[in-house]
């Protein structure tokens, strides 16, 4: 029984570690940072676990905590304006011409997603982008079923038109 | 529509990522994690299978489990890729199966003779590998620490045999190993000081002369330390010798059994001188021809303290045949080791002066070619001067007069007709 559960959280990680890391890179625009609070998200998801604690939904659960851990770290840090968090922003940890292609790609995600109010930012996120259920992402944000469903419809409006308008422009 | 460019949208999101290496990076560090911190059930689990008795790996448990499992690996190990290892230096990936297959050949060895034999000659392939890695300049402080590290354990570990040995009385077996130890070593200690006091000898035509030198001069701070650490190690051994050759002498068991200890060593120097001269003979090509040379006169050495061994047993000296005997062992071994660490100075001497030669030559077929293209384009340029001269001569003369009056003509024509216009 230990062993599963022991495969089956790597089973999570390996699927899932890169949406986790993502979901953390779009809510702090910082790799490094995103990429310790990934890690600890697994970490402590682990902790909960392994001390007999029953999780239903692993993924949802890990989404969770990545979630409160940003919460926890962004209520720290309160001082730190938009325009130094956009400055400090993005850091590459890739060399050479890969590094400028993600950088351009990544400032362009940033700006898409920043337009849209983060309430409906992180609902329009989950569902459309990373594929989680309503029911999970109510999970993730502690919200019932149908305010996260209002969200997601409304969000997705507010996506549609951003969406139009950077493309077209591009 | 939108489909599509929300569908555009999340391919670029999911395109960021975590790196291959940042993604192995956090999994270690989930598993170390999982690892010290392990689900609580599985205690419990355990203690069931312990209560159910017979496991599926119970088979584990077998006595001879861990001597089929050495020769498993023996078989295993003494494949292609172990063989391929055996000549494998340190920094090279093949150096661990080296590392491995040699663990597996000290853990088969059955008595503290054939273990501490083994380890001596570990701590010669260890010192092959150093003085190998010197003559390529390849020797950096950190593999000369990791070898001097292995080569104490193999010391410690030999020693410790020898104690073995001499707890056990066989101490002509300790003796035995005390004095490859020490050929070794001295051996070794000489060889570092030919290496720093002689510059590397890669003479060459193009100014890398500079180069060797200086790589020579820190290539001798390097070995005076390793120098000194042997020296440290030959005194203590030399002792521990003296010690081991007074207990034979005094021993009264090995006093009367001196006759048949001396036929057995001449023996056994007889066949080692032998197996010497033979190894010589199959990599002679290899070695520089000093080295040949040095190694040819200490096989004659030991051929000489072999006849000496031999008359003494005649004339029933027998201990001053059981030593004569030794020497001859330890000069055909001193010649042997000789050989097999200078094997691949000279070699890559020889490769690189080789590699040079060709550069050499290349680089001067490509100035030649250089200059021959150089010498054409100027000839080509010469040429269309000389036709462009010409022709303008006779252009300016004839021909451009001829078309450019037209036109002039043409013009006035044109401004006078707008002067007509205007009126």
């Amino acid at each position: 029984m230990a062993r599963s559960l022991e495969a089956e959280f790597m089973k999570v990680y390996e699927e899932h570690s890169d949406a986790i890391f993502r979901y953390c890179y779009f809510r702090l625009y910082n790799r490094e940072k995103a990429k310790d609070m990934a890690q600890e998200a697994f970490l402590k998801a682990w902790g909960y676990l392994k001390n007999g604690n029953q999780v239903d939904n692993l993924r949802a659960f890990i989404y969770r905590v990545a979630n409160n851990l940003i919460i926890d770290h962004v209520r720290k840090k309160k001082e730190t304006s938009l325009e130094v968090m956009e400055e400090a922003g993005f850091q590459p940890s890739i060399d050479g011409e890969a590094e400028q292609a993600i950088r351009i790609d990544g400032i362009f995600l940033q700006e898409t997603l920043q337009e849209i109010e983060e309430e409906y930012r992180d609902v329009v996120y989950m569902r459309y982008i990373e594929g989680l259920q309503p029911r999970e992402i109510a999970e993730i944000l502690g919200e019932s079923v149908n305010v996260i469903s209002v969200r997601i419809h409304r969000g997705l409006k507010k996506l549609k038109i951003v969406l139009e308008k950077k493309y077209v422009h591009k | 529509m939108f489909i599509n460019k929300l569908r555009k949208f999340k391919k670029q999101v999911h395109s960021f990522r975590l790196t291959p290496n940042e993604k192995l990076d956090m999994k270690n560090t989930l598993t170390a994690f999982m690892k010290e911190n392990p689900v609580r059930i599985e205690n419990e689990s355990r203690h069931i299978l312990a209560q159910t008795g017979q496991s599926v790996f119970s088979f584990l448990q077998h006595k001879y489990m861990f001597a089929s499992l050495i020769a498993l690996l023996v078989v295993s190990l003494t494949g292609g890729v172990s063989y391929a290892a055996q000549d494998s230096l340190p920094g090279s990936p093949l150096y661990s199966i080296k590392n491995i297959t040699e663990e597996v050949r000290a853990a088969a060895t059955l008595s503290p003779k054939a273990d501490a034999d083994w380890d001596t000659r570990r701590i010669e392939r260890r010192l092959e590998e150093a003085n190998t890695l010197a003559a390529q300049g390849k020797l950096t402080t950190s593999t000369e620490a990791q070898l001097a590290q292995k080569i104490q354990t193999h010391i410690a570990n030999a020693e410790q045999r020898i104690q073995k040995m001499e707890d056990n009385h066989k101490d002509g077996d300790a003796a035995d190993v005390v004095a490859r130890l020490q050929a070794s070593l001295a051996l070794h200690q000489q060889l570092l000081t030919s290496l720093s006091t002689t510059p590397v000898t890669t003479t060459s035509t193009l100014g890398t002369t500079a180069v060797a030198t200086s790589t020579s001069s820190t290539l001798n701070v390097k070995l005076h330390g390793t120098e000194r650490a042997l020296l440290n190690q030959l005194l203590q051994l030399n002792k521990k010798a003296e010690k081991i050759q007074e207990r034979i002498e005094n021993n009264e068991k090995v006093k009367e059994k001196l006759d048949e200890a001396a036929q057995h060593k001449i023996e056994e120097a007889t066949k080692h001188n032998a197996e010497v001269k033979k190894f010589i003979a199959e990599k002679k090509s290899g070695a520089s021809p000093e080295v040949v040379t040095a190694a040819t006169a200490k096989l004659a050495l030991s051929d000489a303290s072999l006849s000496q061994a031999q008359t003494q047993f005649g004339q029933k000296l027998y201990a001053e045949a059981f030593v004569s005997a030794g020497k001859a062992a330890l000069q055909a071994q001193e010649a042997k080791i000789l050989i097999a660490t200078n094997l691949n100075l000279p070699k890559i001497q020889q490769i690189e002066k080789g590699l040079l030669q060709e550069v050499v030559k290349e680089k001067k077929e490509e100035i030649k070619n250089i200059r021959e293209d150089i010498r054409e384009v100027i000839q080509e340029h010469r040429e269309e001067r000389k036709e462009n001269v010409s022709s303008t001569i006779q252009t300016t003369t004839s021909t451009k007069s001829n078309r450019l009056l037209p036109r002039l003509k043409a013009r006035i024509e044109v401004r006078q007709e707008h002067k007509e216009n205007k009126n």
